[in-house]
């Protein structure tokens, strides 16, 4: 190969510069945790055992932002109780690093599928239409006002 | 001259590429079109994978600056409050396009005549209807006919997309406020149409269709252009026109991906690389004969861009609309406020349209705006959950044309071939920032109407639409405009523009309906005139 892009209008396959160390995995579901709480219906990212390699995919496809992230892990507070104020503030006085660590966060966190199931979204998938259905949603009369309000547009002086 | 490659050479295989070339080749000439992307299948779209929120991020972001793939070139922006986006690949922004399909009204063509702003076009809107017909019919465009905004007599081939959920609710609240909407209009077709498959409702449709379902250029213009001889060369940059001693286009000298210099020698020269792409060329082909680049006799190249800055407010519905379902594509638009009223403090108006929210990300995304506990700790599966109850109104404004808003070379920023980015410099007028506030309220009463739980205002998109234009504009007088009627170039009789730099003024009406009829008006009118033109 000579070097050249195979692809010049498609990304190449996504990879993160590297893996994220033992430590900073951690510092990250605890991250995910405070901002991705789970409920009575799903457990938190903590609860689930693919997060780790959701999260890995999701720092994929966010490669630009690994290092800003790995800074931000770095300062993590060691306590659950400080983690939540740490974020508040994160959030209020450096808001792109805050929009990078959470986007990947939620982002692996709804890769899940008990979770996508509990939010009631199926995935963007192929789901044609009845063939009468768009007819239908529009032949109870829902146009009428419409067209009984008339012609709308306005002719220049020269006509159409 | 030595013999040439082609008759004609077109630069950009976008919509406006794609009809010039797919017209000229059907009606026998050789034609040889360079596109600097290259083509992007259905299954390389990132709908494709569950992940696909997390790819329009970046990887396949609108904004070229962003996204940064091979195909692009930067674009200077630091003197612009606007982003333009474009898409480079064979196709063009259409595979980006939400194909969102009005046609411009007859006010628009006579902007001067009846507001006393801007400049009237040299066509008007009889001129394209009988070209815009064509390309509906070649392409599928799914719609009702009878829409009361425009003359009689304006009908679709296909029947509508279904609107979902989304769409019945938004015409629901515009009837109770007494205003104008329609079923969307969108080259989406609704059941195969030759090329192009049927609507699935994939809801993905600004960020590639993956069941190859909306007329974009790959599909609808290109494979009948290359059955008819066209050839097609990918990943071919663009570098300049050439130009002979009498001043008439000689061919274009392009960059392979390899950085080698070729010539491709024709008859004629067709431009048609984007209302940024073109001036850029033209400036590029600046020469001893015409220091201020080809074409640019008025000194208009490059001017009054255009860009119709969009506003939106996402509204938030306690029902589940399945809000995940397309197309998207509009599912019902309102012409109610497009044009200028006595009682407004603006001239000229705005086009509203109503989408789907596909998506539990892109739902916390559209929240986060509202600050940390809308969106995250113990509301994020709210917010999250929020996504298939979700109804976009999104406005397209008219910015009219100031010839400060222009695209220049960059002094500072060249492609990876070192060829010269282009800068945009854009500032929003006194009028569009009313006409953006009057259309954030206007969103604002139909969510309203509608009873929205909650709803997100954004009074400026920064980075869309792609709606590029006026750079290259058409006129009868030479000396206020840069090509005729035809897209012909009043400085060079064989150089031809076919996109939408040539619009006089924009309208609000989303813009490659109407890039397509003038780009087939321009093919066709280089076939019937070659002859004479030789």
């Amino acid at each position: 190969m000579s070097g050249l892009p195979e692809r010049l209008s498609v990304p190449p396959p996504a990879r993160p510069p590297r893996p994220l160390t033992e430590a900073e995995q951690a510092r990250y579901v605890a991250v995910a945790d405070a901002l991705c709480r789970g409920d009575q219906r799903v457990p938190p990212p903590s609860g689930c055992t693919e997060f780790p390699r959701r999260l890995h995919l999701a720092l994929a496809l966010r490669a630009e932002a690994f290092d800003a992230i790995v800074r931000a892990l770095a300062a993590v507070p060691g306590t659950a109780e400080e983690l939540e104020p740490w974020l508040r503030r994160l959030h209020d006085e450096d808001p792109a690093m805050f929009a990078a660590l959470s986007t990947v966060a939620a982002g692996a966190y709804l890769l899940e599928p008990a979770v996508r199931a509990a939010l009631g979204y199926p995935g963007q998938h192929p789901d044609p239409p009845a063939p009468d259905e768009a007819l239908r949603e529009i032949g109870d009369g829902i146009l009428d006002p419409v067209r009984r309000r008339g012609p709308r547009y306005r002719l220049p002086p020269d006509g159409v | 001259m030595a013999e040439p490659d082609a008759d004609v050479v077109v630069v950009g295989a976008g919509p406006a590429g794609g009809v010039v070339t797919c017209t000229l080749a059907r009606r026998g000439f050789r034609v040889v079109c360079l596109e600097q992307g290259d083509w992007v299948r259905p299954a390389d779209f990132p709908a494709n994978g569950p992940e696909w929120e997390l790819e329009i991020q970046r990887r396949w972001a609108h904004d070229p600056n962003v996204r940064r793939l091979p195909s692009d070139y930067p674009l200077g922006v630091d003197g612009a409050e606007l982003s333009p986006v474009m898409f480079n690949a064979v196709g063009g922004s259409s595979l980006f396009a939400g194909m969102e399909w009005p046609r411009l009204l007859p006010c628009d063509f006579r902007v001067r005549s009846l507001d006393g702003v801007a400049d009237d076009w040299p066509i008007g809107y009889s001129d394209l209807a009988p070209y815009h017909d064509a390309i509906d019919r070649f392409v599928g465009v799914a719609g009702v006919g009878g829409d009361p905004a425009y003359p009689p007599g304006l009908d679709y081939p296909l029947p509508p997309n279904p609107i979902g959920g989304p769409g019945r609710r938004a015409a629901e609240a515009a009837n109770r406020l007494g205003w104008h909407w329609w079923p969307g209009t969108n080259a989406i077709p609704s059941r195969r149409h030759g090329e192009i498959a049927g609507c699935t409702r994939w809801g993905t449709c600004e960020w590639g269709c993956p069941e190859g379902a909306k007329a974009s250029a790959d599909l609808a213009y290109w494979p009948p252009a290359l059955r008819a001889g066209a050839t097609l060369v990918t990943g071919a940059r663009a570098r300049r026109v050439e130009t002979g001693r009498d001043g008439r286009a000689t061919g274009v000298v392009w960059l392979d991906r390899a950085g080698v210099e070729h010539l491709a020698r024709a008859r004629a020269v067709v431009l048609c690389a984007n209302g940024v792409g073109t001036p850029r060329l033209l400036l590029l082909s600046a020469a001893a004969a015409h220091p201020d680049g080809l074409a640019n006799s008025s000194g208009l190249v490059g001017r009054n861009l255009m860009l119709h800055p969009n506003c939106s407010v996402t509204g938030f519905y306690d029902e589940d609309l399945a809000s995940w379902l397309g197309p998207a594509g509009q599912l019902v638009y309102s012409m109610e406020f497009y044009d200028t009223r006595p009682e407004h403090d603006f001239v000229r108006g705005i086009k509203l349209h109503a989408l789907p929210t596909p998506g539990p990300l892109n739902a916390v995304e559209a929240q986060r705006r509202l600050g940390y506990d809308a969106a995250w700790g113990a509301n994020f599966l709210r917010a999250a959950g929020a996504h298939a109850g979700g109804i976009l109104w999104a406005a397209n404004t008219e910015d009219l044309p100031e010839e400060s808003n222009r695209v220049t070379l960059d002094p500072d920023r060249s492609d990876d071939s070192g060829i010269p980015a282009p800068a945009i410099h854009y500032r929003i007028s006194e009028n569009t920032r009313k006409l953006l506030g009057f259309a954030v309220a206007r969103m604002e009463q139909l969510h309203a109407a509608a009873g929205a739980v909650r709803t997100v205002p954004v009074e400026l998109w920064t980075d869309q639409p792609g709606h590029l234009l006026g750079t290259a504009r058409m006129g009868s007088d030479p000396r206020r405009s840069v090509v005729d009627a035809f897209g012909r170039a009043h400085d060079a009789d064989n150089l031809f523009i076919a996109d939408g730099s040539i619009f006089v003024t924009g309208g609000s009406a989303n813009p490659t309906s109407t890039i397509t009829a003038l780009a087939l008006r321009v093919g066709r009118h280089i076939a019937d005139t070659a002859r004479s033109a030789r």
